[in-house]
């Protein structure tokens, strides 16, 4: 399908028609400054200027709580696996969250795929909407690759004012778009239009970590001993909010709840964090990484170094909401440029 | 549907036995009528349904396709409901997991088993692998030390396995009792008198962190390669698939990547011992 525009009178149409035939989340603002996803009523959702979500769009993928089993132990034990999913489209997804999305692909389809995740995702449509403008300082997703997006959305529009410049990507995208939209075909000074703002923006977002990113994993091997970690050890107070926050963390907790019947119940996972005191304990009581700059270590290296190895590409998307929700002020970038400059130091000497 | 990677199967408890106060071995057999294959060193996860899932190793021997014994200590949550199942009750299983001893590889070397504790029980069912195959092996020496003579673990088949001549064991206590007639001390003092062909040699080396440390000391000393000295590690799992996180050592995860690596591997990663 060629690039069309949907006209900014027609938005709400389209989303409207969209929810008769599936849930759709949006971006709200809960609050002044603060945007979360939600399930969209009616539409009048501030697309143009959110800041990144307090929580990204994850949640609908890979849900903070969610059942993997039912049981029922007697007479005899009957284990249902369960796994949830319904159509829905995530509307006005920004390029750090799609590479989020693309992310947790790769980790839950590799070596084992992870059917709760997989199912659901399968049944959902990503609507993107570009950045022309980095959203807030925290923003660095220029930095680490993911200002740009080339894959991962069914549909991704750019606001030229009065409409968006929409370009469609799969089949699902095209269908939902003859379906339920009114649109026009872009004209040729569309297009150019649409790249000019493409193209001026490429200065607005500045690289913000002092190396290619590629560089990156190559740093953190030789950080193991940074006097960074010493520095945030004394600073981080280990509440997993970073990691809480993160479009690309996923580790999780399993546990079992029984029904007040004592005899059937479920087993269900629930988001962990890696930066939480407990996580590396094992079960005669030792503590792998007993301190919070340990686990801190361990938490960026996952970022830019171990999964950066293993596929190729930065778990950091540059969305910069750890930086934003750290109590303590522990900013991610300031973080990766110390690593690199104590690096770059230690190779002086 | 049904091919969720957390859904277990369901297995029966066949007979348990106490073996010390902390340890109790159990026996069980998958509901489903098939062979259960494994490699001496691989895992389990185990389910008490309402209670949780424990990553637990399996014990017996691979060549018992029939049922799979688990030595189980009482340490937590599941492995205190596991102590309390009796015949007849029914739990989840989920493996084999990960991917065991490199016992290819070992083929035609001298094996050194060094156990301490409760590391006996992954060891014991590459013992048994290797006493069934014993012709594919040169020496084989077992060293165990264990705390005090009540938690020696598998009393009965450690008799039988010393009356054998093809091989040679060497049992140690850390506290001995009036009754204890054996060496006492801790199990690092069992290597400096062994007569080593250190490039022949295979070191399987399992127990708590604390000894690692030591015993790779010796085995140093001993000048056994660092790709022949092989460990398996203990972490909690959730997932045992490479997801949640919680084995993740460095960059490598023991239920995909382990439970058992070489020193060589290890030497590089700083959170593993």
């Amino acid at each position: 399908m060629n690039d069309i525009l949907i006209f900014k009178e027609y938005i709400g149409t389209f989303c409207n028609n969209l929810k008769e035939a599936f849930t759709v989340y949006g971006v709200k603002q809960k609050e002044e400054g603060f945007y979360v996803f939600d399930e969209i009523d009616e539409f009048s959702d501030p697309l143009k200027d959110y800041k990144p979500t307090i929580l990204p769009p994850k949640k609908y993928l890979f849900p903070q709580q969610e059942t993997l089993l039912r049981f029922d132990t007697q007479p005899y034990p009957d284990i249902k696996p369960v796994i949830e999913s319904w159509k829905q489209i995530l509307f006005g997804v920004r390029p750090c969250d799609i590479h989020g999305i693309s992310l947790l692909d790769k980790i839950f389809t590799t070596d084992h795929e992870d059917k709760n995740y997989t199912q659901k995702r399968a049944e959902t449509i990503i609507i993107g909407i570009d950045c022309l403008e980095p959203c807030y300082e925290h923003a660095h997703c220029a930095s680490v690759g993911c200002l740009n997006v080339d894959d991962g959305y069914d549909i991704m529009m750019t606001d030229l004012g009065d409409s968006f410049y929409t370009s469609v990507k799969t089949l699902q995208g095209e269908e939902i778009i003859r379906k339920y939209s009114e649109y026009t075909e872009a004209c040729k000074e569309d297009r150019e239009r649409f790249l000019r703002l493409k193209n001026e923006r490429e200065n607005k977002f500045e690289n913000k970590i002092k190396t290619d990113v590629s560089n990156l994993p190559l740093f953190f091997k030789n950080a193991d001993n940074d006097p960074v970690w010493d520095e945030l050890n004394d600073r981080c107070l280990g509440c997993g909010r970073c990691n809480i926050v993160c479009p690309t963390c996923y580790c999780f907790d399993v546990y079992d709840c029984m029904d007040l019947n004592m005899t059937s119940g479920e087993r269900c996972r629930e988001w962990d964090a890696c930066t939480l005191k407990d996580f590396a304990v094992v079960a005669t009581g030792e503590n792998f990484r007993s301190t919070r700059g340990q686990r801190l270590r361990h938490r960026f290296n996952r970022k830019f170094n171990y999964l950066m190895t293993k596929y190729n590409a930065s778990f950091c998307v540059g969305c910069g909401r750890c930086t934003r929700s750290c109590p303590v002020n522990i900013d991610v970038v300031e973080t990766v440029n110390a690593v690199i400059k104590n690096n770059r130091n230690r190779e002086d000497e | 549907m049904n091919n969720s990677i957390f859904l277990p199967e369901i297995a029966e408890v066949i007979s348990t036995r106490q073996l010390t106060a902390m340890e109790k071995y159990i026996e069980l057999k998958i509901k489903e009528t098939r062979e259960f294959n494994f490699n001496p060193g691989q895992f389990i996860q185990l389910s008490v349904f309402g209670i949780g899932e424990a990553p637990i190793s399996i014990s017996s021997s691979p060549f018992n396709k029939d049922t799979i014994g688990l030595c189980v200590r009482k340490v937590g949550d599941v492995t205190s409901a596991i102590h309390k199942l009796e015949a007849g009750s029914y739990i989840g299983i989920r493996g084999p997991l990960g991917n065991g001893f490199p016992v290819e590889k070992m083929k035609g070397k001298s094996l050194l088993f060094i156990a301490g504790g409760l590391g006996i029980a992954p060891l014991r069912s590459l013992i048994n692998y290797v006493l069934e195959r014993r012709d594919d092996f040169a020496k084989i020496t077992i060293l165990y030390g264990a705390k005090n003579p009540g938690e020696i673990l598998f009393t009965n088949e450690l008799e039988l396995w010393k009356k054998r001549k093809d091989i040679a064991i060497d049992i140690t206590v850390d506290k001995p009792d009036d009754n204890w007639s054996g060496k006492s001390g801790v199990i690092t003092r069992l290597i400096p008198p062994l007569d080593l062909e250190p490039t022949n040699t295979y070191a399987l080396v399992v127990g708590p962190p604390v000894m690692y440390k030591y015993v790779l000391l010796e085995l140093q000393i001993k000048q056994i390669p660092e790709d022949n000295i092989i460990m398996s590690l203990e972490r909690r799992m959730k997932c045992g698939v490479g997801k949640c996180g919680h084995c993740q050592i460095n960059g490598v995860y023991v239920c995909m990547d382990g439970p058992e690596f070489s020193y060589h591997k290890l030497k590089f990663l700083s959170e593993a011992i």
